[in-house]
């Protein structure tokens, strides 16, 4: 068993709050991403499970042991940094070999946990070879081997993606899943890319300026973020924002975007989600660029006067399979993701249809959803 | 074509430098190799034939091979120990510089460079000849101690390039703090230890203050400084006295020879962070 837990962990450089009481469960065998901004506090946290930074307040569980005061080497963690960190005098095999070295291992088993990696990565040939004759994506899985062999309870990933370039990236990012599901060891990954995030986490979680801002797997982080910041955070391109008001018109609501469109609220939402209580109340309203639709194209849903609204197209960026309109209305700027048939010019005024089923509201005061 | 990208101005400061360099060279080993009657006649003139025997004579008349030894004792014993100590005092400056009491430290050792010898020569003698140890062993423990000053400087200038992740590796890799600094950031100073390597032994080979003011037994003295009692002795015999020369130089040479190429290289990598 190999949970991580940490409750109420704070770090404090000086005055500066680095980490905000903390609380977190990692389960065993989980693929867990802590992804945010720079400077959110995900790699000082990784830092402190690792044992690099002492915690100023809360403790670390790792298994059923709190590693509070436990040295990084006995906490039988592995780390591959965003560097590498591969020892630049030693060859490919010695580095993989050191912490086995240092721990006294027999030299067979030695050689067997090194060969071993080495054949899971394809590392196989370059073992005799130093670090500078490697290229970033040679030297990412030497760091990785470095940290298989020891055959760790938790594996610690600290951007470790983040140097190589976007192809290599895309590449290395289906490997470390593949690997994950082979050694079925805890991993903590460190991100700033939420596209990593989404793609390897088991769970996901967002941090801002050191405190959790939502714990949860990809797709409930996607489709129910729990605020405007995790909201803005996932996805690509990211939600689209809008300052707008609640109104009642005798017993229908609408978010009203201070007279640039008006939108109606379904009603399964009103009931569920308080909305009588935001009436005349400042609200932002969120809506993913592909819950924007072109209304000249047939959709699973009824553009009507009521989930639609006119705008001007002020660029037009094909991507191929999809176009992404950069649009315009008064003085709201939106983003639509829209079907590779579009005719959408720029400069065209155009009706786009909104999908009720997926928008949100965020209170503007909290910035907490509503729904 | 070719004339027109010579560049007249450096040349000329190039052959000037040459001259300047390689005039002194010619006259020391031309000198060396003449007898006092080829020298009577001129001085620039080229030997006539070559006079080994001066070397011969010189090397008795100073007991080379005794003040070689003791040359070579001093500088080993003086240059591995800077290695080992300077590199460890300089590891742990440079990597608690945040701190104010190494910050301090810092500052302190490296404002001993502008303290001149004369004004602490005194001071020194007294005190090693009251500790006892005005013999090699004190002598290399003040050359330790001395160099500490410039090597600080140049080492914490290059442990600072090194990068922290490669410690939290090998920490995390199961390292405590000798095998840190004995595995991984001794070897990864190899050039900056190369360049602190030359410069003492340079330093310490050709030094004659130090010793001549810290050894009292004739017998401990080295080359720099028998050559000083030769050249009293012997002042009108600029053959022998050249000759002599030329020997102390010689190892030198030969250790430059082989460690050219870390001299140079050493000396950047350990002022440019990489």
């Amino acid at each position: 068993m190999a949970n991580v837990t940490l409750k109420n962990v704070t770090k404090k450089f000086g005055d500066f709050v680095a980490v905000d009481s903390q609380n977190l469960e990692i389960i065993d065998k989980e693929f867990l991403v802590l992804v945010g901004p720079s400077g959110c506090g995900k790699s000082t946290t990784l830092r402190m499970v690792a044992g690099l930074e002492e915690i100023t307040e809360g403790t670390i569980e790792i298994g059923d042991k709190v590693v509070n005061d436990v040295p990084p080497k006995d906490r039988d963690i592995a780390m591959v940094f965003q560097n590498y960190a591969l020892y630049p005098h030693m060859n490919v095999y010695d580095n993989m070999a050191f912490g086995l070295k240092l721990r006294k291992f027999p030299k067979e088993e030695i050689e067997r946990r090194v060969n071993d990696a080495a054949d899971i990565l394809g590392i196989q040939p370059l073992l005799d070879r130093k670090p500078k004759q490697l290229s970033g994506g040679q030297r990412q899985r030497v760091a990785l081997g470095r940290a298989i062999v020891r055959e760790p309870k938790v594996f610690l990933m600290d951007e470790p993606l983040s140097n190589l370039d976007a192809k290599l990236r895309v590449q290395m990012r289906t490997e470390l899943s593949k690997l994950h599901d082979r050694l079925q060891t805890t991993v903590i990954y460190v991100t700033h890319d939420q596209t990593e995030a989404m793609t390897m986490g088991d769970r996901i979680v967002v941090l801002r300026d050191g405190v959790i801002q939502q714990v949860a797997d990809p797709l409930s982080l996607y489709n129910e973020p729990k605020n405007v910041f995790v909201a803005g955070f996932i996805g690509s391109p990211a939600m689209n924002f809008l300052d707008a008001k609640i109104v009642q018109e005798g017993d229908e609501y609408y978010i009203d975007g201070h007279g640039t469109f008006k939108i109606k609220i379904p009603e399964d939402k009103i009931e569920k989600y308080s909305v009588k209580d935001y009436v005349d109340k400042e609200v932002i309203f969120g809506v993913r660029p592909e819950d924007v639709v072109d209304a000249n194209i047939t959709h699973d849903f009824d553009v009507t006067d009521y989930n639609s609204f006119v705008a001007e197209v002020e660029v037009v960026e094909p991507m191929g399979s999809e176009i992404y309109l950069y649009l315009a209305e008064k003085d709201h700027q939106m983003i639509a993701r829209v079907e590779a048939e579009s005719k959408a010019q720029v400069g065209d005024n155009i009706t786009l249809g909104i999908d009720l089923r997926k928008i949100h509201i965020f209170d503007a005061e909290t910035e907490e959803v509503i729904f | 074509m070719f004339r027109d990208r010579v560049n007249w101005f450096a040349l000329f400061f190039l052959i000037i430098g040459s001259i300047v360099i390689l005039f002194p060279l010619y006259l020391t080993i031309s000198v060396a190799l003449k007898t006092p009657q080829e020298l009577g006649q001129s001085v620039l003139s080229l030997p006539t034939g070559f006079h080994f025997e001066n070397f011969i004579k010189a090397a008795k008349m100073t007991n080379y091979w005794r003040s070689f030894k003791n040359s070579f004792i001093i500088t080993f014993g003086a240059v591995s120990l800077t290695l080992l100590t300077n590199s460890m005092v300089a590891y742990a400056i440079a990597r608690n510089l945040d701190k104010k009491f190494f910050k301090f430290l810092y500052y302190y050792f490296i404002s001993a460079m502008f303290i001149p010898f004369p004004i602490i020569m005194l001071p020194i003698v007294k005190q090693t000849s009251k500790m006892g140890i005005d013999n090699q062993w004190g002598l290399i423990f003040l050359y330790v101690v001395y160099g500490l000053a410039f090597n600080i400087f140049l080492y914490v200038g290059y442990i600072k390039s090194i990068p922290r992740s490669l410690e939290e590796a090998a920490i995390i890799d199961g390292c405590g703090v000798w095998t840190l600094f004995w595995k991984i950031i001794f070897p990864l100073m190899a050039p900056i230890n190369a360049t602190v390597a030359i410069l003492s032994t340079l330093w310490v080979w050709n030094d004659f203050m130090l010793p001549l003011v810290i050894l009292s037994e004739r017998e401990d003295m080295t080359l720099p400084l028998v050559q000083f009692v030769f050249q009293s002795q012997f002042s009108t015999d600029y053959n022998l006295a050249f000759a002599s020369y030329l020997m102390v130089m010689l190892p030198l040479i030969f250790v430059y020879l082989v460690a050219q190429k870390w001299i140079i290289s050493g000396v950047l990598r350990g002022s440019i962070k990489q």
